[in-house]
């Protein structure tokens, strides 16, 4: 009995200390998910523009950069939740006279997105390089 | 008779360890539960948001290259862009990329050389937002006038559509302040397990062309 009530006791709390977590976990994987996917997007939309139309990207406004993403979740009993996160996207353009690792004809093209989660600014990263068409 | 000194368990002791015992098993199994629809819930979530970020990223980044004078419907300041009755809602605009996605600029003045008129309509039947395109018979150096025989609605009847990945829920655009600067509000939704997930991606793109 004695031995019952100390698993109990213990066993209890650790998984209602579990909850909290979990859920945070959860919702920072989904953020940092979407934060890849437009990060992702940004990238490719930067190999679309090409060499020389890369540049354009860099230079695009606050506003244009900007992606809000509204979640709603509806369950079968009714209940809803609703979640708004905000994305800033930005493209930096390195040449070789930045960036001594390039070699003529290169450019290297830095994509970030940036995101606040509970309080803290997060970032993804990801980068590529283009090279000018012969 | 000598009797055993060990003691053994009585009914009322099984019976509340066995109690305590089942409320961990249920803590247990609704928490694995509750983390196996959250990831199948996370995993539709992240389809859907595939597909609305490259539609939203696409649109606005060839909104992006477009005139503002060559657009239909014609932008009003600060309202919704809404197509005459009867016309699906959308957006035409023109291009300066060539079918291989090239944007051909004059050598000497910099000048776009516009090549087609892209229309975005959504389809609220298939829940479907549709893009096509119509090339101009000559590329130009200006850009194009608006057409008015080249509605979204000519679009649906006389051009092929390539349908946008995801299922669409509703699509508007709203003018900014300015006629060049376009919100674009994009909703997806799906559901699984009896939860229905709806996406509403807000973007914004400001016509450079």
């Amino acid at each position: 009995m004695v031995m019952a009530l100390f698993l109990f006791a213990i066993l209890v709390p650790l998984f209602a200390g579990i909850w909290p977590i979990h859920k945070r976990a959860v919702s920072q994987s989904q953020a940092a998910l979407s934060g890849n996917h437009i990060c992702r997007q940004v990238l490719e939309e930067c190999l679309t523009s090409g060499y020389d139309g890369v540049d354009a990207m860099a230079g695009t406004s606050l506003e244009d950069r900007t992606i809000q993403l509204i979640s709603r979740r509806e369950d079968r009993d009714g209940g809803t939740n609703t979640q708004t996160r905000t994305f800033v996207w930005s493209v930096e353009i390195k040449t070789r006279a930045e960036e001594p690792v390039l070699l003529p004809g290169e450019k290297l093209v830095i994509a970030r997105v940036d995101w606040e989660d509970q309080g803290e600014t997060r970032q993804y990263v990801m980068n590529t390089i283009l090279a000018e068409a012969p | 008779m000598k009797r055993s000194l060990s003691r053994g368990t009585t009914l009322i002791e099984l019976a509340v360890a066995s109690f305590l015992f089942l409320i961990v098993l249920g803590l247990t199994s609704s928490a694995l539960t509750a983390g196996i629809k959250n990831y199948l819930g996370v995993r539709g979530e992240i389809e859907l948001q595939q597909d609305a970020i490259v539609m939203l990223s696409r649109m606005a980044r060839e909104m992006g290259e477009a005139d503002p004078a060559a657009t239909w419907p014609p932008p009003v300041v600060e309202s919704e862009l809404t197509p005459p009755p009867g016309q699906p809602v959308g957006v035409v605009f023109s291009s300066a990329r060539d079918n291989q996605g090239k944007l051909l600029l004059d050598f000497d003045s910099k000048q776009p050389i516009w090549q087609k008129r892209i229309c975005y309509l959504f389809d609220p039947a298939q829940e479907k937002l549709l893009r096509s395109v119509d090339p101009l018979t000559v590329p130009t150096d200006s850009p194009p006038e608006v057409d008015l025989a080249k509605t979204t609605g000519w679009f649906r009847e006389a051009r092929p559509q390539d349908p946008m990945p995801g299922r669409v829920r509703s699509f508007t655009i709203k003018v900014g302040k300015d006629t060049d600067s376009f919100n674009l509000d994009i909703q997806v939704s799906g559901s699984s397990l009896g939860r229905t997930t709806t996406l509403q991606f807000l973007g914004h793109s400001t016509m450079r062309g």
